[in-house]
């Protein structure tokens, strides 16, 4: 059988990862701090200054937000080192379990004024459209990788599991080649 | 010579765009606004193909999606359709094209000696024929004579990525009811969508005479194309509708799209409802030689004549059943053909006024009548009617009726009704958010589906466009052919005729279903949609069976044929199926590491140039530390008051008992009791765990634990997490891995004492958390050291530093495998059980719930004869393969008992050992024959563990 890393094309170097081209451009980056949060995460968003906990199509902060995963899931990110320090990790006496994955992450921000279009050839889904209620997830399927997707404007970001980070962005890479061609629709109108 | 000319005026097409093409290898020109079909018309060529099964020369027989015919090899630049549909694609300059069922040339196909013998070989002919010795032998030869176009095997056509949109209402097919529908749709501000599969809109009000809103049809076209355009409706245009799936996800193929080196992309529409106007497909008619070059739709005819300025006949028979072929006629008879037609309607059934108004244009009409049979080899001569009459003819212009198209209603669960006054199918009950409008619902007159497609579009009657040009029948059951002696073709595509399905129903196939299957009807890549409805006709007639009763076969997607390529989009390469990657995989590629995919996993199967260096990694592991990445294991936490009570459920191996700081192997089995996992369990806390499960099977373990986890307990009380991608694990094993990690300085005490084998704590690495687990797969003693992913290279490179050497899968596997380890999935298999792996005990002593515990004691469960786990250790040093069968002679007849599982040269032994599920297990005891592949090879059953059965290493 053969070597299949010469098939696979190693992880890129994410300190360098960048699309910058008219109209787009993507960065990686490492989040400071991603926890899974569960339970009576009410009491855990309280202590962090009443944050809300977000869906893919609702606005929030770059610098720390609470992605909602399920009803009872939620991601929280933050870029501050002074949330790296919770109580504790684990089981808390308020109900809620706390469980480090900030290096199980990879973001990709997506912006410019091409970002709606390349998200729209990630999923079948509405980004631009208005919250469709409270209990819309942030989690889904994007490229047919899962991701976490939360609307930082001006533009998205993309949490991935860091596993699958070299295949979002080889998808990425493609997708961003395809729209900096022509678009379609205009060439093949008569 | 043909009969085919361009006009000098008219047309849509651009005369002063002359655009150069090749078919055959004779180069020919054309203009822009031609489709391919279009030009070989012009250009005078008649026989575009050869069928299917007899090598028939064959013409172009339609204009639209239907085309069973005309479908050639494509080459334009780098783009290679082997099977383009003539009359969807439109003329490029330089297109290369060939037949594709001929040998030689369409003209002149060296196989056309086969039609010949077509009396010998009917439908079926083939299953009743080669059956001996077997099908294989004669099947590569067949399937060369047939087939379609060739895929060019070096080819690696891709696709642009998939597209993906909303919408309030989607429209699709842009002809008089779905343009009127996308205008009704879009005037209160409602996000519209209308898709077409032609270049341009209007489908039949691009060359039928119509008059709307005081406008001709194709004025009023642009019009509403202006309108629709400003309203922000999105046109996709060249877009085919080819699926309708659950929640009102439709697929498109889209063609000509300039950044997919196919020519295509799919676009995935959701909206929230759907208007079908697809309209309908044009019934051929059945008489004697219906396939000959020259016989066409009535409709198309009038489309190459309107539309692309192809005049294809100077003696034209139009044949008919209905009023729709009359304005076909009329067509021909202006462009100065003499003009045939022949109603197989009686007088007193026709329009006055439409009879009138041909026979005032100078064409002479026969009523009562039908053709009997087409006179000419290679392209129409003459007809003969029923009455006895020959008409000498260059084009037979026919039409049987019309069907609905109602392949997306039909995708949709929609029931088509047959319409016994249409002779054709119509839409049955309304499917929900699914409206079908025009003549794809069975409405006929122009200015009823106007309002029709206005109202199910949300408007009002009063605010459809008007059409004053009444028509009365546009469709009729097409009349049967009677008793002709020569054959009459149904399906074209699939070379189906009349005398098939008689000869189907003489062997009782007289179901659909089983007359499609019997004789290929429909099955060709159009579908069926010129011959199904004729082949149900003659079916029911045939077998004096009522039409309506029989059904139809299944509308299963997609509508037309849509390429691989296409389907996969950028989904090629790397992106096909994406794999993990471990968070020190670039660490890994300087350690000169090769790769293997493991379960999803992309993981070094050995250090250095060869194999070779397996060996070594093993004499590393058990005489000095060898490193080893096991990041890809499961971490996946468990936390609550009720994580014990959930993993207990979850486990085979009961984990409440387990002491905080400690580490426990177990089990999980399927709800049939088989083994589905193994792994560790460590406690950090009393209502923390990490479940640390096989690579491969973390995403299942995470699910199974989730989906018990919201089955039987309380949601509040106990969560999971899986951490999986947040840590790098690096394992150090071995008789020196103690010093090596002592040197780590990670902040625990190491004593035996304090931390035996199976014992987990947690401290830091370069001030970062660590967790270190006192675990072993190789049967040394070893650690398993987590720290955060990022520095996951640090820490191996510190190990590396210390002196352990490199550890890959394969080695891993050899030791394991000498310990007797097991690798779930590979040493178990769809039966096996704990107590087939020596792990009777939660099974004999468990009062508790568990997934798969009354699975455990079935009979089956309890069999003597089960397979069981051993050790086999082969005689002599002839590795034995993986798979090979143990068995055993009783009366001279071999019996298989069961197989090898795992083998390897054991490093240690200098030996081949082997793992294997062996009936009876261990009870069987001593020698033991296997085969594979007719090489017989000798061995003793022994027990699985090889090496060090005390486990006195692991402490070493």
């Amino acid at each position: 059988m053969p070597d299949r890393g010469l098939f696979w094309s190693p992880v890129p170097d994410w300190s360098r990862a960048e699309i910058q081209q008219p109209g787009l451009g993507i960065t990686a980056l490492s989040p400071r701090t991603a926890w899974l949060v569960s339970g009576n995460f009410s009491a855990f968003l309280a202590k962090r200054g009443g944050l809300a906990c977000v869906g893919p199509r609702e606005t929030c902060e770059r610098d720390a937000y609470s992605l909602r995963l399920t009803p009872d899931r939620l991601l929280f990110v933050a870029q501050d080192a002074v949330s790296t320090h919770p109580e504790t990790f684990g089981w808390s006496d308020d109900g809620v379990a706390i469980t480090d994955v900030s290096d199980g992450l990879m973001l990709f921000d997506v912006t410019g004024p091409a970002a709606p279009a390349l998200m729209q050839l990630g999923a079948n889904y509405e980004f631009e459209a208005n919250p469709a209620g409270p209990e819309e997830s942030a989690s889904t399927l994007f490229a047919g990788l899962h991701a976490s997707i939360v609307r930082i404007l001006p533009g998205w970001r993309l949490h991935v599991e860091r596993p699958y980070a070299t295949a979002m962005w080889q998808w990425l890479q493609h997708a961003a080649q395809e729209w900096a061609k022509p678009p379609a629709r205009e060439e093949v109108s008569p | 010579m043909s009969s085919y000319t361009r006009t000098a005026q008219g047309g849509a097409i651009d005369r002063t765009k002359r655009l150069k093409f090749t078919f055959d290898g004779g180069t020919y020109e054309g203009f822009a606004g031609d489709t391919v079909a279009s030009a070989l018309l012009a250009n005078g060529i008649r026989i575009v193909g050869r069928s299917f099964k007899y090598h028939r020369p064959r013409g172009v027989f339609s204009a639209g999606p239907e085309e069973p015919n005309a479908i050639l090899d494509l080459r334009h630049g780098t783009r290679h359709d082997p099977n383009a549909r003539a009359t969807l694609e439109p003329l490029a300059d330089g297109v290369v094209l060939r037949s594709i069922h001929a040998s030689g040339t369409a003209d002149r196909d060296r196989l056309a000696f086969l039609d010949g013998f077509a009396r010998f070989i009917p439908a079926a002919f083939y299953y009743k024929t080669f059956m001996w010795p077997k099908w294989s032998a004669y099947e590569h030869r067949i399937r060369s004579l047939a087939g379609l176009g060739r895929v060019d095997a070096a080819g690696r056509a891709a696709s642009a990525a998939h597209r993906h949109a909303q919408a309030d209402i989607c429209v699709v097919g842009a002809g008089p009811s779905g343009l009127t529908a996308a205008l009704a749709a879009s005037r209160d501000g409602k996000r519209v969508i209308l898709a077409e599969e032609q270049p341009e809109l209007g489908g039949s009000l691009r060359h039928r005479e119509t008059m709307i809103d005081g406008m001709p049809g194709d004025a009023w076209v642009s019009g509403a194309e202006q309108s629709l355009r400003g309203r922000g409706v999105e046109v996709l245009r060249r877009s085919i509708a080819v699926s309708l799936y659950d929640h009102n996800v439709r697929a498109l193929v889209q063609k000509g799209v300039p950044e997919s080196a196919n020519d295509e992309r799919i676009w995935l529409v959701r909206a929230g409802r759907i208007i079908v106007a697809t309209g309908a497909i044009e019934r051929p008619l059945l008489f004697a030689n219906n396939d000959r070059p020259g016989v066409m739709l009535a409709d198309a005819a009038l489309a190459y004549l309107c539309r692309y300025a192809v005049k294809l006949g100077n003696r034209a028979v139009v044949a008919t059943s209905n009023d729709s072929a009359y304005e076909v006629a009329l067509a021909l008879r202006r462009a100065d053909s003499a003009v045939h037609l022949v109603d197989s309607r009686p007088e007193v059934e026709i329009d006055p006024t439409l009879s009138a108004s041909v026979r005032g244009a100078g064409i002479d009409v026969l009523t009562a009548a039908t053709i009997d049979a087409v006179i000419g080899s290679r392209g129409v001569e003459a007809v003969t009617l029923s009455n006895g009459k020959t008409i000498p003819a260059d084009l037979v212009a026919q039409s049987g009726g019309w069907t609905p198209s109602l392949h997306l209603y039909c995708h949709a669960k929609g029931k088509p009704q047959w319409d016994s006054l249409a002779g054709s199918y119509r839409p049955g009950a309304p499917v929900p958010d699914v409206d079908v409008v025009g003549a794809a619902a069975g409405i006929w007159d122009l200015d009823a589906m106007l309002q029709h497609a206005t109202v199910a579009a949300g408007g009002e009657v009063r605010e459809a466009p008007r059409s004053t040009i009444r028509v009365k029948q546009w469709t009729a059951p097409s009349p049967l052919p009677r008793g002709s002696t020569k054959r009459i073709w149904v399906d074209l595509q699939n070379d189906v005729t009349t005398s098939d399905i008689e000869l189907a129903v003489r062997e009782n196939f007289s179901a659909i279903e089983h007359l499609k299957r019997y004789t290929t009807i429909g099955m060709g890549t159009d579908q069926g949609k010129t011959s199904n409805v004729n082949a149900l006709t003659f079916l029911a007639a045939n077998a004096s069976r009522d039409i309506a009763a029989l059904g139809t076969t299944t509308f299963r997607p997609p509508y037309v044929p849509v390429s691989m390529a296409t389907i996969a989009g950028p989904e090629r390469g790397q992106l096909q199926a994406p794999i993990r990657r471990l968070p020190t995989e670039n660490m890994h590629r300087q350690e000169g590491a090769y790769f293997r995919d493991y379960g999803g996993v992309l993981r070094p199967a050995w250090y250095g140039g060869d194999e070779a260096g397996i060996a070594a990694e093993c004499v590393s592991a058990r005489n000095h530390a060898v490193v080893f990445d096991a990041s890809s294991l499961g971490k996946i936490e468990v936390i609550g008051p009720q994580a014990a009570a959930l993993l207990d459920f979850v486990y085979y191996t009961p984990m409440s008992s387990l002491a905080v700081s400690r580490a426990r192997y177990g089990l999980t089995l399927s709800e049939a009791g088989i083994v589905a996992d193994d792994g560790v369990v460590l406690r950090l806390a009393a209502n923390h765990f990490v479940v640390s499960c096989s690579s491969s099977h973390v995403a299942f373990m995470a699910g199974q634990l989730e989906a018990w986890r919201q089955d039987r307990f309380d949601l509040a009380q106990v969560f999971v997490h899986d951490a999986t991608s947040h840590w790098a694990t690096i394992a150090v094993s071995g008789p020196d891995s103690k010093r090596i990690v002592a040197g780590l300085e990670l902040g625990i005490d190491l004593d035996d004492s304090a931390f035996p084998h199976m014992s987990v704590a947690e401290g830091t690495f370069g001030g970062r958390p660590a967790r270190i687990a006192r675990v072993s797969f190789t049967g040394e003693r070893g650690y398993e050291i987590s720290v955060p992913a990022k520095f996951g290279a640090q820490l191996w490179q510190c190990v590396r530093d210390a002196g352990a050497a490199p550890l890959g899968i394969e080695a891993l596997g050899v030791l394991r495998a000498e310990k007797g380890y097991i690798y779930v999935g590979q040493d178990t298999d769809g039966e096996t059980m704990p107590h087939d792996l020596g792990m009777a005990g939660p099974r004999s002593k468990r009062q508790d719930s568990f997934i798969g515990d009354r699975s455990l004691f079935t009979p089956a469960a309890g069999k003597l004869t089960r397979k069981k786990l051993v050790g086999i250790l082969a005689e002599g040093n002839t590795p034995i393969p993986v798979g090979a069968n143990a068995i055993e002679i009783i009366g001279g007849r071999r019996r298989g008992i069961g197989y090898v599982t795992s083998s390897y040269v054991s490093v240690h032994f200098s030996h081949p050992i082997a793992l294997g599920l062996i009936e009876g297990g261990l009870e069987r005891g001593g020698a033991i024959d296997l085969e594979h592949l007719g090489q017989r090879y000798k061995a003793r059953i022994v027990p699985p563990c090889f090496f060090d059965p005390k486990g006195a290493r692991l402490n070493a």
